[in-house]
């Protein structure tokens, strides 16, 4: 029986489609593990073992995993890590346990725990990005977190596992996962916020242990739109308080389904940018790439920069850069710069989604989200925005307009999406604050806006303020704010800044902040600008904010029996600038201007 | 650090190992040592959380229940729910 099944998927995944040509075949890279696995465990039992394990195992380690790179990450959504990842572990393990290869070695697997730590965290609501991402984090997370753990001897893995739940026995290898001698240890030393640069994934966090963080997760990746992932790049999800706020709609009730072609893998499903009638980004596309081109995180805040001009692949669109800033703690930006390639534009649509209640505001520039216990102040700010026409669907439709409702599990269940769209225009800059609250604790932050000449002031609770660029290009001066920059916009809190998609600051007094070339040659407007620490401003290109940050001072232990590997997010990976550089020289004694009001803006004040 | 703790109203406490994060801001966690079953939260410190289920006033709580303490310590509160002659 088992020579006759291991000829069929023989012949279909390594003849007629051999995997190592078609590595995108998702549920063939797995059984290629298990052509190897059968392989390897009835080598010397039957003669045609040893060509199974030949031609399987090769190309199985060898693409180890099709769908991540070295950073750990996986390009296809928490829902099929879990699936793959655990199944893959099978043919690891076995390969491992015979002596022959040790997969773990591998890069990704070494850094494959930050996926689940980062994206997947215990607490979240649900998954992120790619079909099966309504799953929550359960038995498989708690498994491949304690078999992680336990090769590498990372205590915070182990937290990680136990903070999702007890150890079950759901799956094949729980029974021998996991190690007893080592003591968990969440993850207080890693920061918390990352972007995975291999498969284009920023998750923002308030914290990474407690279950009622506040998460903002972005994806601009470049895999494109194929297989488990949907057409959704430049989408946002966020969670907070352990619920779901702004969500990618949209279920995955079964492959291919009316619901699931028709509305989920749809761009109009995401929190992302359609236009002139919901068009967006082809599905079932790999070249509907997007591009995340810069990263960078502080105390103070956090940002990221995706670019998904080319997953538009009807070339309507000459720019869709998103930028989002994370206003600690408690506001998302998200700023659109947006341009149409016809020269009579089109109508540039922001999309939005929640679980449940959402309710646009009165003034038709903003809604409010409401989830169990959880609420999501939603305004768009800056001319762009005010202009645009705000409008509300509980239908799931297809392109053409047609109800496309979910089955299966998902029959029944329903969603809210709103849209902003913008009156025909060649180009937009949409800025939105998105404030997560407490239902049962008062009000979400406030945010005042000012609107400028070339630019949006927006200013927040604790003396933090972000300068949104509203011209196409150019120098913002911030006349008596004091700041003269060139980017898409400048956050400021106390003395630390953060320029956004730019090149240059200048403040009052001359003193003045010019991106260094990075290694790649690459300048202007792949250039993000990383700040470490208050006060400390470093600029660099694609490498901004690799790494864990400076003040990372506990490194997991090996204890006897285990291998003392260390990942190499812990053991290759700088700490923070990558020269000995004194990033406090020259800034010592800047401060914040004292006033926010220029006379030059029309201040509004808004909550 | 110990976290004093009454459960079912008998005093004790529990020890905590305290961290600071990235940030700086301090982070203590451990276990609690309970009873598997449906507790009620009487009481708790500010920025107390169960790792596994955050801020809860009721639930069910393991026999070695994570948790997690931002703040400073103050005595956590516990009793005991869904047994026979128990609130329900």
């Amino acid at each position: 029986m088992v020579r006759t099944r291991i000829a069929v998927l023989i012949e279909h995944y390594l003849d007629r489609q051999p995997i190592n040509q078609y590595p995108f075949d998702s549920h063939g890279w797995t059984i290629a593990g298990y052509i190897g696995l059968m392989g390897t465990i009835l080598l010397h039992d039957i003669p045609e073992a040893e060509v199974w394990v030949r031609r399987a195992v090769p190309a199985f380690i060898n693409l180890l995993p099709p769908w991540g790179g070295e950073d750990g990450s996986w390009s296809q959504g928490t829902g099929y890590w879990q699936w793959s990842s655990g199944s893959n572990k099978e043919l690891m393990d076995v390969l491992l346990s015979v002596g022959a290869i040790d997969a773990y070695d591998k890069a990704f697997s070494r850094h494959e725990g930050l996926y689940p730590i980062y994206m997947f965290p215990h607490g979240s609501p649900t998954g992120v990005f790619g079909n099966d991402s309504h799953y929550l984090p359960d038995w498989p997370s708690i498994g491949l977190l304690n078999r992680l753990a336990q090769v590498y001897g990372d205590p915070r893995l182990k937290w990680a596992a136990e903070a999702i739940g007890e150890r079950t026995a759901s799956g094949l290898q729980d029974y021998f996962y996991g190690d007893e001698s080592i003591v968990p240890r969440p993850p207080a030393d890693l920061p918390k916020a990352k972007w995975f640069e291999t498969t284009g994934l920023v998750a923002m966090h308030s914290n990474l242990t407690d279950p009622e963080r506040i998460s903002l997760y972005f994806k601009s990746s470049p895999y494109g739109s194929y297989s488990h992932s949907q057409a959704d790049q430049n989408g946002f999800i966020i969670h907070a308080f352990g619920e779901t706020l702004a969500l990618k709609s949209g279920y995955y009730d079964y492959y291919n389904s009316v619901h699931h072609r028709g509305y989920t893998k749809r761009t109009y499903s995401a929190n992302a940018i359609t236009f002139d009638g919901r068009q967006g980004q082809p599905i079932d596309d790999f070249d509907a790439k997007g591009r995340m081109v810069g990263f960078a995180s502080h105390p103070a805040f956090d940002a990221a920069t995706g670019d998904a001009v080319a997953a538009y692949r009807g070339g309507e669109l000459s720019s869709a850069l998103r930028h989002i800033v994370y206003m600690k703690p408690d506001v998302f930006v998200v700023i659109d710069e947006l341009a149409a390639s016809d020269p009579e534009g089109v109508s540039f649509e922001w999309n939005l989604h929640a679980d449940e209640r959402l309710t646009l505001n009165p003034d038709g520039v903003g809604a409010t989200i409401e989830k169990g216990k959880a609420g999501l102040q939603v305004r768009l700010h800056g001319a762009d925005s005010r202009g645009s026409t705000a409008s509300v669907e509980a239908r799931f439709l297809d392109p053409d307009g047609n109800e496309a409702t979910p089955v299966a599990w998902a029959a029944g269940k329903s969603q809210v999406h709103a849209t902003f769209a913008t009156p025909k225009q060649r180009a937009a800059v949409l800025i939105a604050t998105l404030a997560p609250y407490r239902l049962d604790s008062g009000a979400p932050a406030a945010v005042a806006t000012a609107e400028c000449a070339g630019y949006v002031r927006l200013s927040f609770e604790g003396d933090a303020a972000l300068y949104v660029r509203t011209a196409a290009a150019g120098t913002v001066d911030t006349g008596a704010g004091g700041y003269r920059f060139d980017g898409a916009a400048l956050a400021v809190h106390g003395d630390a800044l953060l320029l956004v998609q730019g090149t240059r600051v200048e403040l009052d007094g001359g003193r003045r902040l010019r991106e260094r070339r990075a290694g790649d040659g690459s300048v202007g407007r792949r250039t993000a600008v990383r700040v470490l620490r208050s006060r400390c401003l470093a600029l660099a290109g694609g490498a901004a904010g690799r790494g864990p940050p400076a003040r990372a001072r506990h490194r997991p232990r090996a204890a006897g029996g285990r291998r003392s590997r260390r990942p190499s997010w812990r053991r290759g990976a700088r700490t923070g600038p990558r020269r000995p550089v004194d990033w406090r020289s020259g800034w010592s004694g800047v401060s914040m201007p004292s006033g926010w009001t220029t006379r030059r803006c029309r201040g509004r004040s808004r909550r | 650090m110990t976290l004093p703790t009454e459960i079912d109203g008998a005093h004790g406490e529990v020890s905590l190992e305290a961290w600071r994060d990235v940030d700086g801001a301090r982070l203590a966690w451990g276990r609690l040592a309970l009873e598997p079953g449906d507790y009620e939260v009487l009481g708790a410190p500010a920025d107390f959380a169960f790792a596994r289920h955050g801020r809860i006033g009721r639930g069910a709580l393991g026999a070695s229940e994570p948790v997690l303490l931002r703040g400073e310590p103050g005595p956590l509160r516990l009793r005991r729910v869904g047994l026979a002659g128990e609130p329900r």
